[in-house]
């Protein structure tokens, strides 16, 4: 059995009809990439198995969790920063390590890793919107989850930190982890990913 | 207890930092309270007569005006979503934010209070009694508030919605808030136990409540 298994998922929002008959399975170690044209359904599947939302239809599991509500196995990063305008990149990653109940450690690995020592002690509303993607993917690094749900990453990124990010992706793909991302480019992912096309 | 620290110093670094709003709640207050003596006339006798209603009617105008700012930004960046994953309860996060608003907002507003109450024309004593019921008021109106600040976030409509919501459920705590007042100036402040009791018990009742109803809206909201 797989680890996440996605079964004639349909969801409707409101009284629209957003996307219908996904079907899909992804195992540890592997990379899902979720695309599709804009207004498909990307970010509300995404959602969907993040746990924000209840699928119209269909069934979502997950094998090591009972709980889809209760799960603290999943790293979402959205479209939006989940960043205060006003803190630091130090003082929103401290704030997001204590929420993860993490080692404070990882602060100082997650702004290595990502590129972000320089503007450190700088406030987010001073930062380009590439660094700020950059910040927010950060907190990926600050609690080791084993799924890694993602939300269009690449945007924002220059070719450098597009392909640092990739590098960090694959790492935790090649230490068993999952990564489901929803992507217009997917063509910059590792060869051995799996595309689900939707919409 | 860590993440109910880290959220109030996250929220109170972010909003200090952000003076313009931090500023303007007990600048409002102030104004308000002003314009009572310049439309009605410098009388002392007067405006002692109705200061208790005056000072928890502004209060209350003033605490109305900072809610729609509680929840509106952690939802406009997402970090709801994020915060929900996270393995701390949702109440906890939620009283988290309700007391850095009211530090932000109803504990500035109870520190004015004895200088406004002087310049109404009650005595000290009043006045520092005055300070006492704007911040037990303002807690209880932070609690109640939040609780519909959470419901109408996602209305586009917030601040209308809010206002309209939350009167009705204010007019208990502004009745017995300023009788409590209005008792002390005629029979000194142990006339007041009655209401000070109601509004202690309200406010003992909601402080546990309100942080578990606004977790389920939200994660309700979110979803």
């Amino acid at each position: 059995m797989s680890f996440i298994t996605g079964k004639n998922l349909s969801c409707i929002r409101g009284m629209k009809y957003v996307y219908g008959k996904v079907d899909f399975t992804v195992d540890a170690g592997e990379i899902l990439v979720v695309v599709g044209k804009n207004g498909c359904g990307k970010t509300s599947l995404l959602k969907t198995i993040a746990g924000f939302l209840k699928p119209s239809s269909g069934q979502i599991t997950i094998s090591c969790a009972d709980d889809l509500q209760s799960l603290d196995i999943i790293h979402y990063i959205g479209t939006s920063s989940s960043l205060k305008k006003q803190l630091t990149v130090r003082e929103n990653l401290t704030f997001w390590s204590k929420m993860l109940d993490s080692d404070a450690d990882n602060i100082d690995k997650a702004i290595k890793s990502f590129g972000l020592d320089e503007m450190s002690n700088s406030q987010i509303s001073y930062l380009s919107s590439g660094q700020i993607k950059r910040c927010s993917l950060a907190r990926l690094l600050l609690a080791e989850r084993k799924i890694w749900i993602l939300d269009e990453p690449e945007t924002a990124l220059d070719n450098d930190s597009l392909n640092r990010f990739i590098d960090i992706v694959t790492n935790h793909v090649k230490n068993n982890g999952i990564a489901i991302i929803a992507s217009h480019r997917p063509d910059i992912w590792p060869d051995n990913k799996k595309l689900l096309e939707i919409g | 207890m860590g993440a109910f620290l880290a959220i109030l110093m996250r929220d109170l670094r972010s909003d200090l930092r952000n003076r313009a709003q931090f500023v303007m709640i007990p600048v409002f207050y102030i104004l308000a309270v002003i314009l009572f003596p310049l439309g009605i006339g410098p009388e002392t006798g007067t405006l002692s007569l109705i200061a208790p209603g005056i000072l928890v009617v502004s209060s209350l105008f003033a605490s109305l005006l900072a809610l729609e700012k509680l929840f509106s930004s952690d939802i406009s960046d997402g970090s709801f979503e994020s915060i929900i994953l996270c393995p701390v309860p949702i109440s906890v996060i939620m009283a988290g934010k309700i007391t850095a608003h009211w530090i932000l907002t109803g504990l500035p507003l109870a520190l004015i209070t004895p200088f406004l109450a002087i310049m109404l024309g009650l005595s000290f004593e009043i006045a520092l009694f005055s300070s006492l019921i704007i911040l037990l008021i303002t807690i209880i109106l932070s609690l109640i508030g939040a609780m519909i600040a959470s419901l109408v976030i996602n209305t586009g409509k917030g601040s209308v919605l809010l206002a309209l919501l939350s009167f009705p459920l204010f007019i208990p705590v502004l009745i017995f808030a300023a009788g409590a007042i209005d008792l002390a100036i005629i029979g000194g402040i142990g006339n007041s136990i009655a209401p000070i009791l109601f509004l202690c018990s309200l406010t003992s009742i909601a402080l546990p409540v309100v942080p578990i109803i606004c977790a389920a809206i939200i994660k309700w909201q979110v979803r």
